[in-house]
């Protein structure tokens, strides 16, 4: 895994190298001064080492070890000042855009979970005090909580979400409101159409991919997230449809081939190996009947008393 | 084997004084029993040595998991390589009608039968759980080049069983009137394998015709065995046996080794059991032209083993290649090819080296080099797998013997010393009756013109 990342690391190097040449990574200021809505504990630390230990430790190696792969312009091992001299918000605005060599996180991990990773990478730097967000604007709510719902659409081939905010006494469609739609895969989530706003209804429909392959019945789960965060929150919703391509895959082991157990032997083989046996044995036991032969002949010659020639 | 005899009627006098010579070292002498008695004690304290690994596991040899093949599986196609010889004396040149062969081919059958029956043996020190051997059978795969090995070393153990046994027994009808200080167990075994012959033109008849098919089964057997072998090795993909050639490779490869081993048996029965006039300097002048004629086929096989993955050097072959052109295994790769094979190959190119002696220390050399050579096959591809080892402590990267596993290879060898003594005391150890047919015919133009031709 780190190999091929490596490699693939070089080459996007190669191509992207003169335009991250600049060293500066410039973060717009809005986002530069984000704080994260609650105090990192332990368990955000503990969850951010995990974090980091299954995406970054490839590239920027284990933090205070200086064990980065050397690129240029270079990861940086986070415990140093290139990574402490960042805000939170910068921290957090690089990590989800990413730049040349530097990937982007924002598709793979949640807001939360790229806190997370910051709390990890916080607890490396000795002069660090963490200033928390005063209060998360939730413009978009009026105290309710968010709630969706996802159906497909057979007839239309879509995949169609309402969005509503539930409050004890009413439930109120959410509209206008920015959504995307992800498919959930092994490696991260693919997004599917493109963002999309919610009507007066708090609706939205998304035409549902044909040749995406799901399991053997075609489900596939998907996830629609509330782009907007500073005003809804992390909101997510997750349902299996059965949107996808049915995956049937055989046994390798079905049919009779060279790697099967011997019942399921391939037929040639079978016979060219008893064949082989039988005609080898067949032969070594008509051998055994002829010394048989050669005891009868002599028994006869005893017993008619035919004397021969003393040798 | 002359094949065309259906008819026995020797000169009186020529074979009286043949089968006294013959005869003369049959029997358990006082240096049999000796010579028995260390053998015993060696085998006993190896065999200690293999009670060890049953008890505590293959633990306590080299063997780790990167080198899971080590000196037990290069003993073994060694083993496998010795036997073939059997097939190579008493058939090809047999059937293509060389008569100098005839003193010879029983001892090459004694060395098939003594190398074959151990073989099968050696593969069941490899296993962890020899308890489990029977599973071979019970699990075993038509798929699998291990189950065909299985089959074949089988299969030519029982022929070369049978093509010692049969020209054996006129001999023994012969010898069972002639042994009158022998033991009565030894009388009483030669009356019952003897099986009532009584020289009669018929059984003739039986046993020219049953030599010959055994003859003719023989050679796809013995080239299915050895093919088969190499197979457990080229039918994978590492480096070093990732090879089309090694059928012929092992299988000529076997040809030098098991003319070595003929060679040196016969220098020893000719002076120990004093057979002077029938394993005479011609004989051995022959063997050593056999040897060389093997041994070239053998080189050229080498050349291209290992020179044209040398041109490619392809990653992982460079690794390997190296570890044994100037690397870890240098001295062994050149020793072997040089002194076990090479070099005692040009020297028996000129007369004067094939002399009894000087022709058996050659062959002592090529035998040891043949030994080695399995090992070199072995052990350095499977310290270079396609992926490189890491993490893991040193022991595992690089093999070496433990004491245990050189004292089982050496019980290996002791088990078919023991075979190959007991064969060459309990039974005459040269062909009685073709002997005095052939000595009948001597100065007998015409008969003897007659007796050349092929069979019918
Ligand atoms: C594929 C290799 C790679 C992976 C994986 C990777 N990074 Fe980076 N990272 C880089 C490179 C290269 C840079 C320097 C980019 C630049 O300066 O243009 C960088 C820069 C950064 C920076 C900015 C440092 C600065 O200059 O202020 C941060 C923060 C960062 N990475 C965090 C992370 C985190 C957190 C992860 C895991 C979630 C991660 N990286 C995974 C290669 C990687």
């Amino acid at each position: 895994m780190k190999n091929a990342y490596i490699l693939a690391i070089l080459f996007a190097f190669a191509v992207l190298s003169v335009q991250a040449q600049k060293s500066n990574w410039e973060v717009p200021a809005d986002k530069a001064e984000r704080l994260s809505p609650a105090t990192f504990t332990p368990e955000n630390v503990k969850s951010g080492e995990t974090i980091y230990n299954a995406n970054c430790v490839s590239c920027h190696g284990n933090p205070g070890q200086k064990n980065f792969v050397p690129l240029n312009p270079e990861p940086g091992d986070p415990a140093d000042a290139k990574f402490s001299m960042n805000l939170d918000g910068e921290l957090l605005y690089k990590i989800q855009e990413g730049r040349g060599a530097m990937p982007s996180f924002k598709a793979t991990l949640s807001t939360s979970q790229v806190w997370d990773v910051i709390a990890f990478i916080r607890t490396f730097h000795k002069d660090y005090a963490q200033e928390v967000a005063a209060e998360v604007i939730r413009s978009g709510l009026s105290g309710g909580k968010v709630a969706i719902q996802l159906v497909y659409n057979e007839a239309k081939h879509t995949i169609d979400a309402l969005v509503t905010e539930v409050k004890p006494e009413e439930v109120k469609a959410i509209s206008g409101a920015d959504v995307k739609l992800f498919a959930k895969r092994y490696f991260g989530e693919a997004a599917i159409d493109e963002v999309k706003a919610t009507n007066n209804d708090g609706k939205v429909s998304f035409s549902a991919p044909s040749d995406l392959p799901g399991d053997t019945a075609g489900n596939i789960e998907l996830i629609l997230k509330l782009v907007d965060e500073e005003a809804f929150g992390e909101v997510a919703q997750s349902a299996v449809l059965p949107v996808g391509k049915p995956t049937i895959t055989h046994s390798l082991i079905e049919k009779r081939a060279m790697w099967g157990t011997v019942q399921k032997a391939p037929l040639w083989i079978l016979f060219m190996y008893s064949g082989g046996v039988l005609a080898a044995w067949s032969v070594i036991f008509f051998i055994f009947f002829q010394l048989r032969q050669i005891y009868m002949a002599g028994k006869k010659d005893e017993e008619t008393g035919v004397v021969r020639e003393e040798i | 084997m002359s094949a065309s005899v259906d008819h026995f009627s020797p000169d009186k006098n020529k074979l009286n004084k043949i089968a006294e010579d013959i005869l003369k070292p049959v029997g358990f002498s006082k240096s049999f029993m000796l010579w028995m008695g260390f053998l015993t004690m060696v085998f006993l304290i190896c065999g200690y040595a293999y009670g060890i690994q049953l008890e505590k596991g293959l633990i306590v040899t080299g063997m780790r998991d990167f080198v899971s093949w080590g000196m037990y599986i290069a003993n073994f196609v060694f083993f496998v390589a010795v036997s073939l010889v059997g097939m190579l004396i008493s058939a090809v040149l047999g059937l293509i009608g060389y008569k100098w062969i005839k003193p010879i081919a029983r001892i090459a059958e004694i060395v098939a039968v003594g190398f074959a029956m151990v073989a099968g043996l050696v593969i069941v020190v490899d296993m962890g759980r020899p308890d489990r051997v029977h599973h071979v059978f019970l699990y075993g795969r038509v798929q699998s080049p291990i189950l065909w090995d299985v089959t074949v070393i089988t299969t030519y153990m029982t022929i070369s069983i049978l093509l010692y046994f049969l020209p054996l027994i006129p001999d023994l009808a012969i010898a069972k009137g002639r042994m009158n200080n022998a033991p009565k167990w030894l009388v009483n075994l030669y009356e019952i394998l003897s099986l009532k012959w009584n020289h009669s033109s018929k059984q003739f008849k039986i046993l020219m015709k049953s030599m010959r098919i055994l003859l003719i089964l023989v050679v796809p057997t013995a080239f299915g065995i050895h093919t088969v072998t190499s197979w457990l090795f080229a039918a994978t993909s590492r480096s070093g046996w990732d090879s089309t050639i090694f059928g012929p490779y092992f299988l000529t490869g076997a040809f030098v080794a098991g003319t070595a081993a003929v060679v040196i048996l016969m220098f020893f029965y000719r002076n120990s059991f004093k057979l002077e006039k029938y394993l005479t300097d011609d004989h051995f002048d022959k063997m050593g032209k056999l040897l060389v004629l093997t041994a070239l086929v053998y080189l050229y096989f080498n050349i291209n083993e290992y020179l044209v993955p040398a041109l490619k050097m392809k990653r992982v072959d460079a690794l390997h290649l190296h570890a044994l052109f100037a690397g870890h295994h240098a001295f062994l790769f050149w020793a072997t090819q040089l002194g076990g094979l090479i070099i005692p190959m040009i020297l028996m190119m000129f007369k004067p080296f094939r002399k009894p002696g000087v022709l058996t220390f050659l062959a002592v050399c090529v035998l040891i080099g043949a030994w080695f050579k399995r090992y070199i096959i072995v052990i350095p591809t499977m310290e270079h797998p396609n992926l490189p080892i890491q993490g893991v402590p040193e022991a595992f990267m690089v093999y070496s013997p433990t004491v245990i596993e050189v004292a089982v290879t050496l019980m290996t060898f002791v088990m078919s010393l023991m075979i190959i003594t007991i064969l060459s005391k309990v039974f005459p150890i040269i062909p009685i009756w073709e002997m005095a047919e052939e000595a009948s015919h001597e100065g007998d133009a015409e008969a003897s013109k007659t007796e050349s031709l092929p069979a019918e």
